[in-house]
């Protein structure tokens, strides 16, 4: 391999030797150092391979020898060169895509963002944006570190952050903690565990800590459920020492609610002509061309528009947006909803409700929601009673108990 | 056998750097090595004949080529039938 590297780079040529004494040429070829290779016998005459410094020094041989020496074919990239001298812009070219390629491979042209589920992509990359983490920004401009530190402390729901630089992309790696809204108190730390929301504990399983009601009791909100201070009492039935855990349980709390939603009978409703409109758009930057299809405009319309930014990576937006707009006439007219209309209407309603809350994790046992339309009003309302894990975790009053243990001392003496 | 040849043997020196010897390799029958000759007598897709220091080398065979040729070492591929000296 090395070989052919090395022969393409100095040159050589293939030769046709004919005359009167080429075993001679051979001989005096190899005396005088010339190598020769691939050297093939045609009936009349020989070919052979070589290098362009020996080519140079053949002529005296081939006078000696009386043979006559014809080249068949160039090879390597001294000819290559030759062949391309007159072709002026081909190495200046080749030498600005490189040095276009160098440019720009020292800029990022693409942020991925991997690990995000409640936040966007967009809010992310709008934070980074504010940070000055933009698309086109130097490499050498990135810092990890402080990327990760501002993430973390803009967005508290971020618990961990990783940020890569892999070849032209920035990679932000996220991790979200789960339960973003309740406070959070550090596994090491101790906490109590109280309502958040006022109900029968309908269930209750402690994994640590003192618990501080029974299944079956009702709590009010803030009321500690499982309290982070245990006791530890010798066999004489004397507290021996008391510590504080993170107290850790699944409780259930169930509650009733009341809904209540109520929607005018009469409404009015649009009615589409069928006529429709197009006109399109190109937005540059700040600057927005738009191109109208001729006609009059409409009084009263639905515009839908359909928008594709120009991007050249995922994440990577030209300032060029390309858009449609569908301008859909319509007439308004008064209508009244039937009752069984009215009545449809208010259960879709009602059954969103119920599906958004059991989205949350909520559980539905009792709906006592009654639907009634009067001629003027449809109103849905009643109670419901749901089953929510509704704890959060929250600093215990250790205050009160180095009080009581000093009482106790106190007494003790 | 002469006093060369003799010192030769019993200092065990290597034959073909006092002697002048050719070195032939041969692989197989398709591939020959050949290494200190003096130069080429013949050269035909049947035949080719060497010269060495003390006697000529003939490979004779079919399709015969040189891969590369220099001054002291030359490779030689193709189809062997047969090696002679005289």
């Amino acid at each position: 391999m090395l070989t052919r590297i090395l022969k393409f780079l100095k040159g050589y040529v293939r030769i046709r030797l004919s005359g009167y004494a080429p075993e001679r040429f051979f001989n005096l070829c190899g005396h005088h150092g010339i190598v020769l290779w691939d050297v093939r016998f045609t009936g009349t005459e020989y070919e052979m391979c070589v290098s362009v410094g020996g080519f140079r020094s053949l002529r005296p041989l081939v006078r000696k020898t009386r043979t006559k020496v014809v080249i068949l074919e160039r090879y390597g990239l001294p000819f290559l060169l030759h062949r391309y001298q007159k072709r002026k812009l081909f190495v200046p070219g080749a030498l600005c895509g490189a040095i276009l390629l160098w440019l720009l491979s020292l800029f990022i042209w693409n942020i991925h963002i991997e690990g995000n589920y409640h936040l966007s992509d967009d809010v992310i990359l709008s934070y980074l944006n504010d940070i000055e983490v933009v698309h086109g920004m130097r490499k050498s401009e990135v810092h990890g570190s402080e990327i990760e530190a501002d993430l973390r402390e803009y967005f508290p729901e971020i618990t961990w952050t990783s940020v890569e630089v892999k070849g032209t992309r920035l990679i932000v790696h996220v991790r979200e903690s789960e339960e973003g809204e309740t406070t959070k108190i550090a596994d090491e730390e101790p906490a109590d565990l109280v309502a958040s929301q006022s109900g029968t504990v309908v269930s209750m399983i402690v994994r640590s800590g003192t618990p501080a009601v029974r299944e079956g009791a009702s709590v009010g909100d803030g009321d500690i459920l499982v309290a982070s201070r245990v006791e530890i009492y010798n066999d004489d039935g004397e507290l021996a020492s008391v510590s504080f855990v993170h107290a850790d349980a699944d409780i259930t709390i169930r509650h009733q609610e009341y809904y209540e939603e109520s929607f005018s009978v009469q409404y009015e409703k649009k009615v589409y002509t069928g006529r429709r409109r197009l006109s399109f758009y190109v937005t540059l930057g700040r600057h927005r061309f738009t191109f109208a299809l001729p006609g009059a405009s409409f009084e009263q319309s639905d515009v839908i528009t359909a928008e594709v930014p120009l991007k050249l990576t995922e994440n990577f937006y030209l300032p060029i947006t390309i858009g449609k707009n569908t301008a859909q006439e319509y007439e308004i007219q008064d209508a009244v909803y039937t009752e069984e209309e009215a009545t449809a209407r208010a259960e879709e309603e009602l059954a969103l409700f119920f599906e958004k809350l059991s989205i949350k994790g909520l559980q539905i046992i009792e709906n006592n929601v009654k639907i009634d339309t009067d001629g003027e009003q449809c109103t849905a309302s009643g109670t419901y009673v749901i089953d929510e894990e509704a704890v959060q975790e929250s600093a215990p009053d250790m205050s009160l108990q180095t009080q009581d243990d000093s009482e106790e001392e106190g007494n003790g003496t | 056998m002469g006093f060369r040849e003799r010192m030769t043997e019993r200092f065990r020196l290597p034959k073909d750097l006092v002697m002048g010897a050719a070195v032939l390799t041969v692989t197989g029958r398709s591939e020959a090595y050949i290494e200190n000759y003096r130069g080429i007598i013949e050269y035909t897709e049947e035949c080719i004949r060497l010269q060495t220091k003390t006697c000529q080398m003939t490979l004779c065979g079919e399709k015969l080529h040189i891969d590369y040729y220099t001054e002291d070492e030359m490779k030689i591929s193709g189809r062997i039938g047969e090696i002679r000296y005289c």
